[in-house]
């Protein structure tokens, strides 16, 4: 019997629990205004244009900057909050039943047998409890969680609502990106080889002359103080055409070039073909010099007739 | 085999229950003699367990006859020392192990313990313990 009076108990209070829930939702009102915006610049590096002078290579750095342009448009933007109870109906409604049945078995309890229950003796050795003791024992939890549960009810019927906030929003919808600033670059440049960079040699107004001699080992890239300098991809086969002349000529004279091995003649005109863009380096001629020689081998070229 | 609580065990329960329950649920003290009815009752319901028929060398009808050998049957009954009412209840709390209702059956194994640890009890309604 007092199982079921505080299952029924913890039911009710259970459901008194009348929490307010909060939801806040944005509503996107009218287009205020559209404009562009430049947003901080960022530092774009170094960037190096390499034209070949044979026997020099003319090497101009620049310095730049990220310019961005940041198209946005304002919107007008409602934050609208809104509470609401949804346990409350229940729980007042729970909470009058509670009470209603509560207070009647108690206004009524006279109505009910003072008799105990002689069909039962517990271990203590009394009987069982009377009708009467009964609806009283019932009668104390329901009013005594109904009221609570009423009162909880009732506050959260009065809590829901709703409010509006006004902001407003500037979304960027497009990016603009473009290179700016450019300004010829000044400090050490120096060629990075396999081992790292080599001996560097000032700019002049952003200008460096790179000798023959400089761009005569394998060339990994450029650095200047130490930063890499990018090149554009033309830029950078004038670079590797460069040093490919630098490295094969000038061609050995006569009889030695005669004597040579078949595979060093094979990489002479490999780095022939590759120098015979730059003007004026002479790698046509020793390109036609070393396939003659190769042809009287009876050696293929691999590089056919360019 | 089930797990049975102690006598000690079920004086603590029962202390227990009398306390929380006793405010709304239970009603006033039995008198004695119903006390010493209802352990009658229990021990002699049918189908009755061969340990009360030999320890008590009672026949039909069992509940009349150890009645009259206790003195149960006369409502102005009250327990003498030394077996007194909080003695026959708590023996009694073996027997209660299945059940509070008048009508329950205890098991055969429960009237068994209460009568091999109440000798007293045993010894009160005529039996040999």
């Amino acid at each position: 019997m007092r199982a079921r009076a505080v299952a029924a108990a913890g039911l009710l209070l259970g459901s008194s629990c009348a929490q307010v829930v909060s939801q806040t939702r944005r509503e996107r009102g009218q287009l205020l205004r559209a404009f562009e915006r430049q947003a901080p610049r960022e530092p774009a590096g170094h960037r190096a244009e390499a034209v070949a002078r044979w026997p020099s290579l003319e090497l101009t750095v620049t310095s730049s900057s990220i310019c961005r342009t940041e198209a946005v448009r304002e919107y007008a933007e409602e934050l609208v909050t809104e509470r609401s109870a949804p346990a409350a109906g229940p729980s007042l409604a729970l909470g009058v039943t509670a009470v209603t049945a509560g207070g009647a078995l108690l206004l009524f309890r006279g109505s009910f047998s003072a008799e105990p229950n002689d069909t039962i003796i517990d271990g203590a050795g009394n009987y069982g409890a009377s009708d009467r003791q009964v609806a009283t024992a019932w009668a104390i939890p329901l009013l005594a969680i109904g009221a609570p549960s009423i009162v909880l009810g009732v506050m959260g019927l009065l809590q829901p609502g709703e409010t509006v906030s006004q902001a407003g929003v500037d979304p960027v919808i497009e990016v603009r990106e473009a290179r700016c600033d450019e300004r010829p670059a000044g400090g050490t440049l120096a060629v990075v080889g396999p081992s790292g960079p080599l001996e560097g040699r000032a700019l002049q107004d952003g200008k460096v002359s790179l000798s023959r001699e400089a761009l005569k080992g394998t060339v990994m890239g450029l650095a200047l103080d130490g930063q890499p300098v990018t090149l554009e991809p033309e830029d950078h086969r004038e670079l590797e055409s460069f040093s490919a002349c630098a490295r094969m000529l000038p061609l050995p004279e006569g009889a030695a070039l005669k004597n040579a091995s078949t595979p060093e003649l094979l990489i002479r005109l490999g780095e022939a073909q590759q120098c015979a863009p730059i003007p004026g380096a002479g790698g046509t001629e020793a390109m036609a010099r070393l396939t003659e020689l190769l042809a009287e081998r009876g050696v293929p070229v691999p590089f056919g007739d360019q | 085999m089930r797990a049975r609580p102690s006598l000690g065990l079920l004086r603590v329960m029962a202390l227990a229950a009398t306390t929380s329950i006793a405010p709304g649920c239970s009603g006033p003290p039995a008198p004695d003699a119903a006390i010493c009815r209802d352990v009658i009752h229990r021990l002699c319901l049918p189908v009755r367990c061969p340990v009360v028929t030999a320890t008590f060398a009672v026949g039909d009808p069992c509940e009349l006859d150890l009645r009259a050998r206790s003195g149960c049957g006369q409502d102005d009954f009250t327990f003498q020392e030394p077996l007194t009412r909080d003695r026959v209840l708590e023996c009694r709390l073996v027997l209660l192990r299945a059940g509070l209702e008048m009508q329950q059956h205890p098991d055969c194994e429960d009237v068994a313990e209460m009568i091999e640890q109440c000798p007293d009890v045993t010894a009160f309604l005529g039996g040999q313990p």
